[in-house]
C-alpha cells in the first residue's frame, strides 16, 4: 500500500545527561507491521521508546528518525502523538483529578484536530473499553489514580485505541498482566494490524508467540544486535541468557 | 439614597435611617460604631491571625465610600437556570429575586435582611450577629456591625427541604460594600446555597462580608462562598458556620479574587454529633495576595470536622493559609482533620501553611497535613505524549489539582459552578502571562 507510513530510525545515538545509553540504534519499521523488541534490562529499550516519544531528559546526540519522511526529533511530543506515534508506557503515571473519560475525549480532539461531540465519544469509548473487558466505571475514575498495576497497562490499551495510531511503541505492557489480559492484548494488536505498526517490547517467549510478529530485534548494549523471526525468542527461552547474543552478532 | 462618606457616627445614622431600620438595630450599630472607634487596626507585626497580611496596603479612608445603590441593575448576573432561586445585590441592595413558589409556600425565605424584618423580625434579632459571629470579636467585625449593607435572608423553616440549589450574587460597583448574610436552616432542614462574589476589572472597593450559617437541630446545609473580586479589590471578611446537634454541613469557599484578600472561614461545632466538612480552594495570580485562617471549633463532644484547602498559585502569587483546630475541655471523641497542600505554578509563586493545635481534651483524633509540590514535567510528558499541547496538559493539571475538593461537594449545580470558576482563573492566567508557567 502506498499510503503506508514508514518510522526510520538511522544510527541513533542518546545520552541521559551524559551517560550514552543508546549507541547507534537503527530500524525500520511500517505500518501493518509487528515487531518484537526484546533485550536485557538496561539496554535501553525504555529509553528507545522515551527518545521516539521526545521526552525531554533523553538527548539525542546524533542520528536520526523520520516519520513518513518527516523529521521526529525536531517536534514537540503533541505533534509526534499527532503524526501517529503512540508510547503505552512501561510505568503510566496517575493523575489524580483528570477523569479518564475527559482526558481521552481531550486527547482525542488534540490528536484529531477537531471537535468530538459527546455523544460520539462516549459509543466510542463504550466499545473500546468493552473490547478491553474494563468495567464502564473506570472512565469515571481519575487517571491511573489507584489502578491495580494489570488496569494501568489496560488503560494503556484503551487509549490505543482510542487514537488510533499509525506506529504504536508497547513497552511491555504484558508485564503485570494476567494469563488472559495477555491474550486479550495480543488480540487487541492483531486486531489492530492494518492500521497500526507495533514495536512490541517484552522478556516473554509466549508473548511473542502471541504477537506472530513480523521480526524479533534482540538488543544488548544500547544497539540491535540480531534481527529474525520467532525462533530467535524460542533461542533465548533456551539459552537462559545473553551472551550467545554477543557471541553470535 | 444619598452617597455616605467615611465611617463616622454620622454615616451610621443615616444608613440605619435610610434603611428604615427599627431601634435595636440602630443601637446594635451605634454600640459597634463606638467600640470600633475605639479599637485599632489589628498590629501586623504582633498578632498572629494577622503576621503576613499587609493591610498597610489598605487606605480605608479612600474607599470609606459605603457602596449605594446607583441605578444600575446587576451586570454580572448569569442565567441561573438550574437554581430554584436567586437573590441579587448590587452595591449592598436587594435588587432582584425570585424563589420557587412551592417553597415560598412551605415558609422558605431568600430576600434582603431589611425586606424581612418585618416579618421575620424575632428571628433576625435573635440570630444577627449574636451567637455565630459577633461585633466585638475584632476591628473588622466591628467595622461590619457598625456599616453593614442590606444583606442577605435565608430562612428554611424546621423539616423544609430545598431540593436544588439558592444562588446569591453580590456585585461591588465601588468603594465600600459590607454585605452581611444571615442563613438560617431549622432543625431537620435541608439547604444548598451559593454566593458569588464578583466585580468588574476597574472597579477599586473594599469588602468587608459576614456570612453566618446558623444549621439546626439535624439540618443538612451545602453553603459554597465563591469569591471572584476584580484585581482592585480589598478584603476581610468572614464566614461561620455554627452546627447544632447532629447537624451536617459542608462549607465550601473558593477565594480566587481580589487584590488582598482576608477571610477567616470557621465552623463552631456546638452541638453534639454535628459534622462539618471544610472544603477550600484559592488561586492567587500575580500581585494577589489570598490569606485564610481557618478555625474547626470543637466545643462539644462527639463531633466531627474535616478541612481539605488546596491552592494553586500563580507565579509571583502569594497565599498564606493558618489551620486552626481548637478542641475544648468537654469536647471529647472529637475527631478533627485538616490537610492544605498547595501547588506551585512559577519560581516566584509563595505559599505558606500553618497549623494550629490547641487541643484541651484527651480522647481525641486530631490530624493535620500539608504539602507543597510543582505540575510534574513527567506527567506534563505523558500528556502531551497523548496529543495535548503543553498549555492544555498543565491546564488539565491545574484544574485536575482543584478535583478532588470539588468532587466532595455533594451538590451538582454547586461543583459546576466551582469547576467554571477554576476554568476562568486558568484562562484568565493563561492569557496574561502567555502559558501558566
Ligand atoms: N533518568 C535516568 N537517569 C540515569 N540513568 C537512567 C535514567 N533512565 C534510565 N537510565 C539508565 O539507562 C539505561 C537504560 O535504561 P532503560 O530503561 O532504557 O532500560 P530497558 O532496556 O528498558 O530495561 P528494562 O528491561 O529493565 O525495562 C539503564 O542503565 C538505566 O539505569
Ligand atoms: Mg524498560
Amino acid at each position: 500500500m502506498a499510503d503506508m507510513a514508514t518510522l526510520v530510525i538511522d544510527d541513533l545515538h542518546v545520552s541521559i545527561g551524559d551517560k550514552p545509553i543508546l549507541k547507534g540504534l537503527s530500524l525500520t519499521m511500517k505500518q501493518g507491521e509487528r515487531h518484537v523488541l526484546m533485550g536485557a534490562n538496561g539496554s535501553g529499550k525504555s529509553t528507545l521508546a522515551y527518545a521516539l516519544m521526545g521526552h525531554p531528559s533523553y538527548d539525542v546526540t546524533s542520528g536520526s528518525v523520520t516519520l513518513d519522511g518527516e523529521d521526529l526529533l525536531a517536534l514537540e511530543p503533541n505533534e509526534r502523538a499527532k503524526l501517529g506515534l503512540f508510547l503505552a508506557f512501561q510505568n503510566p503515571k496517575e493523575i489524580p483529578g483528570v477523569s479518564v473519560s475527559n482526558f481521552l475525549r481531550q486527547a482525542a480532539q488534540s490528536v484529531r484536530g477537531e471537535k468530538i461531540s459527546l455523544r460520539d465519544f462516549s459509543r466510542s469509548m463504550s466499545a473500546n473499553m468493552k473490547q478491553l473487558d474494563m468495567k464502564p466505571e473506570f472512565a469515571r475514575r481519575y487517571l491511573n489514580d489507584g489502578f491495580s498495576g494489570g488496569e494501568r497497562k489496560r488503560c494503556e490499551m484503551l487509549q490505543l485505541l482510542t487514537l488510533a495510531p499509525r506506529i504504536a511503541i508497547l513497552d511491555e505492557t504484558d508485564s503485570g498482566l494476567d494469563i488472559q489480559m495477555r491474550q486479550l492484548v495480543a488480540d487487541v494488536v492483531l486486531a489492530q494490524h492494518e492500521r497500526t505498526g507495533f514495536l512490541v517490547v517484552t522478556h516473554y517467549e509466549d508473548v511473542v508467540q502471541q504477537m506472530q510478529p513480523d521480526y524479533v530485534h534482540i538488543m544488548t548494549d544500547g544497539r540491535i544486535q540480531m534481527t529474525g523471526g520467532i525462533e530467535l525468542a524460542e533461542r533465548l527461552t533456551a539459552e537462559k541468557s545473553w551472551d550467545w547474543v554477543a557471541e553470535e552478532a | 439614597m444619598s452617597s455616605l462618606h467615611g465611617f463616622t457616627r454620622d454615616s451610621v445614622v443615616a444608613l440605619s435611617a435610610a434603611l428604615a431600620e427599627p431601634d435595636w438595630l440602630l443601637a446594635k450599630r451605634l454600640e459597634a460604631f463606638t467600640a470600633f472607634e475605639q479599637t485599632p487596626y489589628p498590629d501586623t507585626r504582633s498578632d498572629e491571625d494577622w503576621r503576613r497580611c499587609d493591610l498597610r496596603r489598605i487606605d480605608f479612608d479612600a474607599l470609606a465610600d459605603i457602596a449605594t445603590p446607583n441605578g444600575a441593575t446587576a451586570s454580572a448576573v448569569t442565567a441561573a437556570d438550574d437554581a430554584v432561586g436567586t437573590a441579587t445585590f448590587v452595591d449592598g441592595t436587594l435588587v432582584g429575586s425570585r424563589l420557587n413558589a412551592e417553597l415560598a409556600a412551605q415558609g422558605v425565605v431568600l430576600t434582603s435582611l431589611h425586606q424581612a424584618l418585618p416579618s421575620h423580625g424575632e428571628l433576625i434579632r435573635t440570630h444577627f450577629m449574636t451567637h455565630c459571629v459577633q461585633p466585638g470579636e475584632g476591628k473588622f467585625t466591628l467595622l461590619h456591625a457598625a456599616f453593614f449593607n442590606q444583606g442577605l435572608f435565608c430562612y428554611v423553616p424546621r423539616g423544609v427541604q430545598v431540593d436544588g440549589a439558592l444562588l446569591a450574587q453580590v456585585e461591588l460597583g465601588g468603594g465600600s460594600l459590607l454585605h452581611h448574610s444571615l442563613i438560617i436552616v431549622d432543625d431537620g432542614a435541608r439547604l444548598s446555597l451559593v454566593e458569588e462574589y464578583r466585580s468588574a476589572a476597574d472597579v477599586t472597593g473594599l469588602s468587608v462580608p459576614i456570612t453566618e450559617i446558623i444549621a439546626g437541630r439535624d439540618a443538612q446545609v451545602v453553603y459554597a462562598g465563591v469569591q471572584e473580586w476584580g484585581p482592585k479589590v480589598y478584603e476581610v471578611g468572614v464566614k461561620r458556620v455554627l452546627a447544632g446537634p447532629g447537624a451536617q454541613v459542608s462549607l465550601c469557599t473558593g477565594n480566587l479574587g481580589g487584590k488582598l484578600s482576608k477571610e477567616f472561614i470557621g465552623a463552631a461545632l456546638a452541638g453534639s454529633g454535628s459534622s462539618v466538612d471544610l472544603l477550600g480552594i484559592s488561586f492567587p495570580a500575580a500581585g494577589q495576595h489570598l490569606d485564610q485562617t481557618t478555625v474547626q471549633d470543637h466545643r462539644v463532644a462527639n463531633c466531627h470536622s474535616n478541612l481539605r484547602f488546596l491552592g494553586a498559585v500563580g507565579d509571583k502569587g502569594r497565599s498564606v493559609f493558618r489551620g486552626v483546630i481548637s478542641v475544648h475541655p468537654e469536647a471529647q471523641q472529637t475527631d478533627a482533620y485538616q490537610k492544605n497542600e498547595n501547588l506551585l505554578l512559577g519560581d516566584k509563586a509563595r505559599a505558606d501553611s500553618m497549623p494550629v493545635l490547641e487541643i484541651l481534651a484527651d480522647d481525641v483524633k486530631c490530624s493535620h497535613g500539608a504539602s507543597l509540590s510543582h505540575l510534574d514535567n513527567e506527567i506534563v510528558f505523558y500528556l502531551m505524549s497523548r496529543g495535548l499541547p503543553r498549555g492544555e496538559a498543565q491546564r488539565m493539571m491545574v484544574a485536575g489539582f482543584f478535583e478532588p475538593v470539588i468532587e466532595q461537594v455533594p451538590v451538582e449545580s454547586v461543583r459546576a459552578r466551582l469547576q467554571h470558576a477554576v476554568a476562568q482563573r486558568i484562562d484568565n492566567l493563561a492569557a496574561s502571562h502567555g502559558g501558566l508557567l
